[in-house]
């Protein structure tokens, strides 16, 4: 029926006549050009799981906690213990927060003139929580990683776990403004 | 089509789920993902992301299905709107790429004419085909697949052979399950939908 389908009218058509049962299938099946290349891949799991969890998640009972994170380290700027000073603008950068025990790292790598970031939250194990950087929204991978890759670092992010959202301060990314901000400090 | 398990089994209509969606049900949401998670993933990829770009566009078409969901009119045409926010998101996907300083070793492997309508709604169809053909019994459904539907062209022997019947019985098999089948390609909502 497929091979006939594809075929020109006059075949189809001798054979149709003769054919009663080819002639139902044929009326059928006709409509669809897609027969024979079913079915459509499926993504992964993960994928699937992911997104059906976003009813769930955009659900989210109102906002009834905001928090103010503070900046605990940070690889361009602070450093790690007394002595030791920071290292200074590389292309990679860690920095660290934290809001009433809720602690969040991010680590941003420079990536093909982009950066690749990082992120991970510890102390909300088991909720349910999003990640914002501009007008993306980002949700944990199967491992509890937020990953993504922009043109741009992240200035602004805030983080939503259940009914808090917590504000992250807003992050510099050069030369100057980091020192404004020593400077400031 | 070699697996029939897993396939979407709901008997709900896209209308049905989209009034228990906005109600809040999340499993009703589940449901509408699961059937459609191939469409969207077909549109994304077909343009020829990355796995972590379709991943980026997969995700970011739900999210925006989500959001958008109180805005949507007619619950019905709910896979032509996956498929045109699947192909912006792919394209904005696609601009993102090209911004890449590598990009030029890939631009040779994208079609020049990515996503073509055509393509779209030869998606969109082939989607609302599987959807018709899981509701078929199994029986029914494993003759039709092994008759139009699988990769390998099996002869009329085979077919019997492979599924347990006679070859006398296996033509009256496949008039009455071509029936069952217009039955509900005729009678089935999404089709009644869509018309």
């Amino acid at each position: 029926m497929i091979a006939l389908a594809k075929k020109g009218q006059n075949v189809r058509h001798e054979h149709l006549s003769n054919c009663e049962d080819c002639r139902r299938a044929f009326e059928l099946l006709a409509a669809f050009d897609v027969v024979g290349e079913l079915p459509l891949p499926e993504p992964p799991l993960s994928w699937i799981k992911k997104a059906a969890d976003i009813s769930r998640r955009g659900r989210q009972i109102p906002i009834k906690n905001r928090l103010q994170a503070k900046l605990i380290y940070d690889s361009w700027v602070l450093p790690r213990s007394v002595g030791v000073r920071g290292a200074g603008i590389t292309d990679h950068r860690r920095i660290e927060f934290d809001a009433e025990g809720i602690h969040l790292s991010l680590r941003a790598e420079r990536n093909n003139g982009g950066w690749a970031l990082i992120a991970q939250v510890e102390g909300a194990e088991g909720e349910v929580a999003e990640l914002k950087c501009g007008r993306q929204t980002h949700c944990p991978d199967d491992e509890g990683l937020f990953q993504w890759v922009s043109k741009r670092p992240p200035r602004k992010i805030t983080l939503r776990i259940n009914d808090k959202l917590i504000e992250l301060p807003e992050l510099k990314w050069t030369k100057q403004s980091l020192k404004k901000k020593q400077n400031d400090s | 089509m070699k697996k029939s398990e897993g396939r979407p089994t709901d008997t709900r209509t896209d209308s049905d789920l989209w009034v228990e969606i906005l109600a809040g049900d999340n499993d009703a949401w589940r449901v509408l993902v699961t059937r459609y998670a191939s469409l969207v993933y077909s549109v994304c990829t077909h343009i020829g992301l990355s796995q972590a770009d379709s991943a980026d566009c997969f995700q970011q078409t739900w999210l925006l299905l989500f959001r958008n969901r109180k805005r949507i009119k007619d619950a019905s045409r709910i896979s032509s709107w996956l498929i045109t926010t699947a192909k912006r998101e792919a394209l904005r996907q696609l601009r993102k790429a090209e911004r890449n300083p590598n990009w030029g070793e890939y631009a040779g492997l994208v079609d020049p004419d990515p996503l073509p309508d055509a393509r779209l709604m030869q998606l969109e169809r082939q989607k609302h085909l599987e959807i018709s053909l899981s509701q078929l019994d199994p029986a029914c459904r494993r003759l039709l697949e092994a008759f139009f539907f699988c990769d390998d062209k099996k002869s009329y022997q085979e077919i019997a052979r492979a599924l347990g019947y006679s070859q006398n019985t296996l033509g009256p098999k496949r008039r009455r399950c071509l029936e069952k089948f217009k039955k509900i390609l005729i009678h089935d909502k999404h089709w009644d939908e869509r018309k």
